[in-house]
């Protein structure tokens, strides 16, 4: 009881800020509340509409889709990447672990506006970059076929936070299975295919796992930097639930939207993690 | 774990669930309470109005009863010496508090338009609020503010002394739901030393659509390939530049009952046909003009904001705020405004755009009477005064407006507040799904810039589009 009681503040919090609106929510799902006015019953109608009648929906989708293929595994190879790099035995290791980590830790408005001014087409650093090879930068964000990509480019600044992870499982693996496999004659390379990778998996599904949750629910750059433009090439999912919302009175309407996120998300969670059992390796003994 | 420890967990699951439920059940209720607080579902009728709205006249001082009243103000300016509405609220605050012992307004800065439809939907709204021009049509149909017809009634406020276009923006179907904080105008600002660069006549005003594109040719200059100044770029507005070009070109955005989509007419077609073709000649596309913008990027800004004062534009079509960064970047630059050209089928005709703030009362509002005693303030001569002296901003009356202790002292005033008086389009359609429209526009006019089809074809779909939104809105209403 004692500990309950400890923990009441915080269970109190997730049963009125997350799971109470959670609930309210799906009820909300079913009716027509223009926000200001009560809701009223509707059945399946939202549900209906967004599957039959919005094409902006499936546009929204694709969006995020498109992000989160791209986004995860870039993101997972850099983190990766990077926390490698950082797993050697070298002087002022802690100083570039934390120059790695520092960028994650900007807020998401401050981020967005950073990037505007990294990717502006004209004397953004990527422009310059570009320009050293002869290369003219894309409009990015004012670009169509750039402004998904744009994003993709902007989700790796959060690359330190999952680098922290990787690194805690590289470091989790013992020095012996390196030792055992060097002394057998195996190579750098072999040694990172045959035991870093292996050992690594519970890792790689654990990233990929959060970083599908998180990719999916891109709000803030676009809101910031396109608000879903040039003609929708960036309207993400949780933009456009926010327009339904706050923008065209449509709450009923923006609930079924979540609540078809929500579905999405622990679908693709759950396949993630059963496919997981084919290649992730845990090192228990099974009894 | 040992098996009693086993057993202990499975006991303490169960208790955790049932204080789960407990939790669950709860915050449904609770959640329930809040939607029984919601706003009256009806707009109120003016024959209601007086029974829902008590006079103002009831708001007995505070002083003399011994009571303290506190008031809510949302508006989401910041608390910065250079917002001029922000400032203005300030003095309006200190004045009225001054005038009315006992009472305190809760000066609420940053409140964005999020927070204050949460705060509507909770039934726990500010007690007065400033909204946009284009949100009140939303509002008002909604019922969610109040209808201060009663108000205006009893305190005999004459609202032939607001500007023509104010009066339209603060009111709904016939009654008035808001009180101007200050109101703004769009109008064709020319540079006069790009004018004589380009040996024009700065006094020479564009008579026609065609003199936009000459002047500007005239005026666009270029260093090698890149251009380092544009005579005029007709897309870069300070509001969505579709509608105010139809609009001017003699297309409707609705129909006069607001029911029926009118912008995709021949006339709005060729407006934005206009708009295209302008853009090829004059810059070989709208990629271009995007390019320029992003390289033109000054400490007030980019595009026109930023761009104008530091000559790389010769004219702008733009919103009388300019005056505020022609002041802080280049306070010697000689300016002329004027009104902006009809389109071909509108030959001979001259626009302004109206839009501006306001502020609204919400219907569950807890003390209306001293908001609308406040606002009363706002409404009055002296209120319009106190609204401008920090800022540029213009007050909505007529009267303030033309006030000698602000007129010759402003920047450019005097060749901007006679085109107060001229506003004649507004830059937003008045319905009640007016951000839905406005959303269309935007996806819209960048299919149009972007020529993903041909101007008609995407003018069709949209209108398509939002006379669906129209009639689901108001076959919901019915």
């Amino acid at each position: 009881v004692a500990g309950y009681a400890f923990a009441s503040p915080w269970l109190v919090g997730l049963l009125m800020l997350t799971v109470g609106p959670s609930i309210s929510s799906l009820y909300f799902s079913f009716t027509e509340y223009p926000l200001v006015k009560p809701p009223t019953f509707v059945g399946t109608h939202n549900y209906v509409q967004l599957f039959t009648a919005d094409p902006r929906f499936v546009k929204a989708i694709g969006n995020t889709v498109f992000l989160v293929a791209l986004s995860v595994p870039l993101n997972v190879v850099c983190g990766l990447g990077i926390a490698l790099l950082l797993n050697q035995k070298l002087r002022g290791l802690a100083v570039y672990r934390t120059i790695f980590f520092l960028p994650s830790q900007i807020s998401g408005v401050a981020l967005a506006l950073l990037w505007g001014w990294i990717l502006n087409p004209q004397f953004g650093i990527v422009a310059r970059a570009l320009g050293l090879f002869g290369v003219q930068a894309p409009l990015w964000l004012g670009d169509p076929d750039w402004v998904k990509p744009a994003f993709v480019l902007m989700g790796l600044w959060h690359v330190g936070s999952s680098m922290i992870i990787w690194l805690a499982g590289l470091q989790s693996i013992p020095d012996v299975f390196y030792e055992a496999a060097q002394i057998d004659g195996a190579g750098r390379w072999q040694r990172f295919w045959r035991i870093t990778v292996p050992l690594l998996t519970p890792t790689i599904l654990f990233t990929l796992t959060t970083g599908v949750i998180g990719s999916f629910q891109i709000f803030t750059q676009a809101f910031v930097l396109t608000g879903g433009g040039p003609n929708d090439a960036s309207l993400f999912y949780a933009l456009y639930i926010y327009q339904q919302a706050f923008l065209f009175f449509q709450m009923g309407y923006a609930a079924a939207l979540a609540w078809v996120l929500f579905t999405i998300v622990l679908t693709v969670t759950l396949i993630n993690l059963h496919i997981s059992r084919s290649w992730v390796y845990y090192e228990t003994v099974k009894e | 774990m040992s098996r009693e420890g086993g057993r202990a967990m499975r006991t303490s699951r169960r208790q955790f669930l049932q204080i789960s439920a407990l939790g669950v059940a709860g915050a449904a209720a609770l959640a329930a309470c809040g939607g029984a607080a919601a706003p009256p579902t009806a707009v109120p009728t003016p024959a209601l109005v007086p029974t829902l709205v008590p006079k103002a006249a009831e708001a007995k001082p505070a002083a003399a009863t011994g009571q303290s009243v506190k008031l809510s103000l949302w508006h989401n300016w910041g608390n910065n010496p250079n917002e001029g509405g922000s400032q203005a609220n300030i003095e309006l605050i200190e004045a009225f508090e001054k005038a009315n012992p006992g009472v305190k307004i809760d000066n609420v800065f940053d409140a964005n338009w999020d927070k204050i439809l949460t705060a509507l939907a909770g039934g726990t709204p500010p007690d007065t609020f400033v909204l946009g021009a284009e949100q009140l049509p939303s509002l008002a149909d909604r019922g969610a503010i109040l209808n201060l017809d009663p108000y205006l009634q009893s305190d005999k406020i004459d609202m032939n002394r607001f500007f023509d276009f104010v009066r339209r923006q603060t009111s709904f179907g016939g009654h008035y739901y808001a009180i101007t904080h200050h109101p703004d105008i769009r109008l064709l600002w020319r540079s006069a030393d790009a004018f004589r660069d380009a040996k024009l006549d700065p006094e020479k005003e564009p008579k026609t659509w065609d003199d936009l594109v000459s002047f500007a040719k005239a005026m666009t200059k270029k260093d090698g390939a890149r251009f380092t100044r544009m005579g005029f770029v007709p897309n870069w507005t300070s509001s969505q530049w579709l509608p105010q070009y139809i609009q001017m070109n003699g297309a409707r955005i609705l129909s006069e009952d607001g029911k029926k989509v009118a912008f995709n007419a021949p006339e709005g077609v060729a407006a934005t046909e206009w708009l295209l073709k302008a853009l090829d000649d004059l810059y070989g596309g709208a990629k271009t003009v995007l390019e320029f913008q992003q390289a033109n990027t000054f400490p007030q800004g980019q595009g026109v904001y930023g761009g104008f004062p530091h000559d790389t534009l010769g004219m702008a079509f733009y919103g009388n705020w300019l005056a505020d960064a022609v002041e802080m970047d280049k306070p010697k630059m000689e300016v002329l405004t004027g009104m902006f050209p009809g389109g071909p089928a509108q030959a001979g005709k001259q626009f302004i755009v109206g839009g501006g703030t306001m502020n609204s009362i919400p219907t569950d509002a807890k003390q209306k009477d001293w908001a609308w005693k406040f606002l009363a303030m706002q409404a009055s001569d002296d209120g319009g005064y106190m609204v401008q002296r920090i800022g540029n901003d213009v007050s909505g009356i007529v009267a303030a407006a033309n006030d000698s202790r602000i007129v010759p002292k402003k920047l450019n005033r005097d060749k901007i507040l006679p085109l107060f008086q001229k506003a004649n389009i507004l830059h937003y359609a008045e319905s009640p799904i007016s951000d839905q429209i406005t959303e269309a526009f935007k996806r819209t006019g960048d299919a149009i810039l972007l020529k993903q089809d041909t101007p008609k074809a995407l003018l069709d779909k949209t209108a398509a589009d939002v006379q669906k939104a129209l009639d689901e809105y108001y076959s919901k209403k019915k």
